[in-house]
């Protein structure tokens, strides 16, 4: 469904991304793991069309999407939840949600959407009215992901989602991202920094390293790899065997 | 059809296609990274890993010969440290120099899965007793048809080469259905089975996974009618990784690569341009996901050539013909690789340097080699006690050289004339 190739981006000066090449199928989690300046998050945005690509392409459906801005991409049904939640602290709960809508003209879907919203984040429902800076951190998040579901993508970008959050809370915002997964055949692609949370989570995981990836494959094998350790340690785990 | 991995073995074209170039990626981001032979081979050409686009754009990148694998021994071709290492095998030495190649865990994982791809091809089932008679220990074949037959969760049984007779007892007692060996094992197998007088359609035999050499039509018919049992050929090469590298199916018509795995190109060994489908050449390997071990563009000095048309068995990825010896000659004796040119080493470290031909034939079923020498001035002895230790000498460094024994023979230049320096009369 959609199929990064030979992707290059410059951010400022930094060549972040160095011809990375990487595919999401439908209704399949993907995690792509690196530590901190790796070029994660420079991918979903290169993908979202937040960030320009300097050469490369990004197709979605088989559709070239690589020089297309960022709200037309949502419309083709990719939706992006940056990192650090970025909901609008002084709208309320309900607002938020609405924003997520922006692309759609369907009044009545919409409402029905949000009461979805609500039923999928109870939270959401009993604090509707507050503002969206009154809520928790895990809350947050939560509408954060209401918000990126809103445009009813077919495709999530999930910014490391769980960042700074308790681990109870960020084992229930997992359950829900898999729950849409599972239950709505949801494709999504997750940034993680917590390789042990996201490869438990996802089928398969690509580790990125200074621009480019070092390794794809199923969640279970990468476990055991040393570049994975590497990632996880966040240094260089490089050793040589006298 | 079965298939043990059918989403991979069937995956369409255009997606498989995606899958690989991203490992290709990789596992040259990898080997830039942690090999240093790769790095300078790169920057020579002034390459980076990222100026690969495209599977296609692989051709751009220097080869790999055994040269380059012999002067990193031992752990220079590693890609990670050897903690990271869980298994190491030793492919036969094609010269003085030895080499070696590592697993990681998941490269051993991975290396089950495929020989279990071309096992399932091949029928074999968990209600399989499969009776592995390749050699265990340094070689890959043993070890690398055990991991998989146990993945499939067939009975094993380990018997390795040789004690032919208790091979059969073992056969006839432990009710074998499956038997793993080379095609030339397969012939003293069913040599014995008759001087025993064992009828061999009592045995329970119905399937022979076979490799290890090429293996000709004519070899395939007798095994298949001496046994009664069909064979299924497959391919594999010790420093790649072991068998497993592209195997039958049912249909019969060439060798599956599993090419999510690997990339496999054909090359015109001397210009080392790449031949089109059909052309016969010698096979150039590029792993994608091995670990420890990864090679980029290997020689592997096998002679084969490239079938892209689809097969009727489902299976999306690309077949090779079949194999047709050795670019340099090499060939086999009782499962071992004997390279002419290591030969010619071996003699001129003890000081002879007359012209010589390698004579390979059968004895009942026995594999014998011997080495011919043409006579000529400082190898002629006027005492048969001189000559016979003279002999005895090089025989001796023969077999600490090849780890074969080989007979070695006096003969007139007459004899060895316009024959080529490998003369191979085996069936």
């Amino acid at each position: 469904m959609l199929v990064v190739s030979n992707l290059h981006c410059y951010y400022g000066r930094i060549h972040a991304l160095k011809g990375i090449s990487l595919h999401v199928k439908s209704g399949e989690i993907v995690v792509l793991i690196g530590g901190n300046g790796a070029g994660k998050s420079t991918a979903l945005k290169a993908i979202s069309g937040i960030v320009q690509a300097a050469s490369g392409t990004v197709t979605f459906n088989n559709n070239d999407i690589t020089h297309i801005s960022p709200d037309k991409i949502v419309m083709a049904g990719i939706s992006h939840v940056p990192e650090g939640r970025r909901i609008f602290p002084r709208l309320t709960v309900e607002d938020n949600l609405l924003l997520g809508a922006f692309t759609r003209r369907d009044s009545s879907e919409i409402k029905k959407d949000m009461g979805k919203m609500k039923e999928l984040f109870p939270v959401l429902a009993n604090r509707s009215k507050q503002y969206a800076g009154t809520l928790s951190g895990g809350e947050q998040q939560m509408l954060a992901i209401a918000r990126g579901l809103m445009s009813r993508p077919s495709l999530l970008l999930l910014d490391e989602p769980t960042m700074g959050l308790a681990p109870v809370i960020a084992q229930d915002i997992y359950r829900q991202v898999i729950y849409l997964n599972k239950e709505q055949g949801l494709a999504i692609l997750i940034v993680e920094q917590n390789a042990r949370i996201a490869l438990g989570l996802a089928e398969r995981g690509y580790i990125i390293e200074t621009g480019r990836i070092m390794l794809e494959g199923n969640c279970r094998e990468l476990k055991q790899s040393n570049e994975i350790k590497r990632a996880y340690l966040g240094k260089d785990y490089r050793e040589v065997w006298e | 059809m079965t298939y043990f991995d059918p989403v991979h073995e069937t995956m369409p074209r255009e997606e498989l296609d995606v899958l690989r170039l991203e490992r290709l990626q990789s596992t040259l981001n990898r080997a830039y990274l942690n090999v240093a032979h790769y790095r300078r081979a790169f920057d020579d050409v002034g390459i980076l890993p990222e100026d690969i686009m495209s599977i296609d754009d692989l051709q751009s990148l220097p080869l790999t010969t055994r040269e380059d694998i012999e002067a990193n021994y031992p752990y220079d071709m590693f890609a990670v440290p050897l903690r990271e290492v869980v298994r190491m095998h030793r492919p036969s030495a094609k010269s003085s120099k030895p080499v070696v190649t590592g697993y990681t865990r998941n490269d051993l994982i991975n290396w089950a899965r495929l020989v279990a791809r071309y096992m399932v091809a091949s029928g074999v089932t968990k209600d399989d007793v499969v009776q592995i008679a390749f050699r265990y220990g340094l070689l890959s074949g043993g070890l690398g048809m055990h991991a998989a037959a146990e993945l499939i969760g067939a009975s094993v049984i380990p018997t390795g080469v040789g004690n032919t007779a208790e091979q059969i007892m073992i056969m006839q007692d432990y009710l074998t259905t499956v038997l793993a060996c080379t095609p030339r094992y397969a012939l003293v197998l069913m040599d014995t089975v008759k001087q025993m007088h064992v009828n061999p359609r009592a045995l329970r035999l119905k399937t022979g996974i076979m490799g290890g050499e090429p293996l000709s039509l004519e070899l395939r018919k007798e095994i298949e009618s001496g046994l009664g049992i069909e064979v299924f050929d497959n391919y594999g090469s010790s420093l790649v990784m072991g068998p497993g590298i592209a195997g039958e199916c049912q249909v019969h018509e060439g060798l599956h690569v599993y090419e999510d795995y690997f990339i496999a190109e054909v090359i015109d060994p001397k210009s080392l341009k790449r031949l089109d489908p059909g052309e016969k050449g010698e096979l150039v390997i590029t792993t994608l996901t091995r670990e420890a071990y990864p090679l980029i563009r290997y020689r592997t000095g096998d002679i084969t050539s490239i079938m892209e048309d689809s097969c009727p068995c489902g299976r999306t990825h690309m077949r090779l013909s079949g194999f047709y010896g050795r670019v340099d000659n090499s060939f086999k004796v009782k499962g071992i690789m004997v390279n002419p040119s290591r030969i010619e080493q071996i003699l001129s470290e003890q000081g002879v340097d007359t012209r010589f031909q390698v004579r390979v034939y059968m004895e009942g079923a026995r594999e014998l080699s011997e080495v011919l020498l043409e006579v000529k001035e400082g190898l002629f002895f006027d005492e048969m006690r001189a000559q016979e230790t003279f002999i005895e000498r090089i025989e001796r460094a023969m077999y600490a050289g090849l780890g074969v024994r080989m007979k070695v023979k006096i003969v007139p230049g007459a004899v060895i004339s316009g024959r080529g320096v490998v003369v191979d009369e085996r069936p």
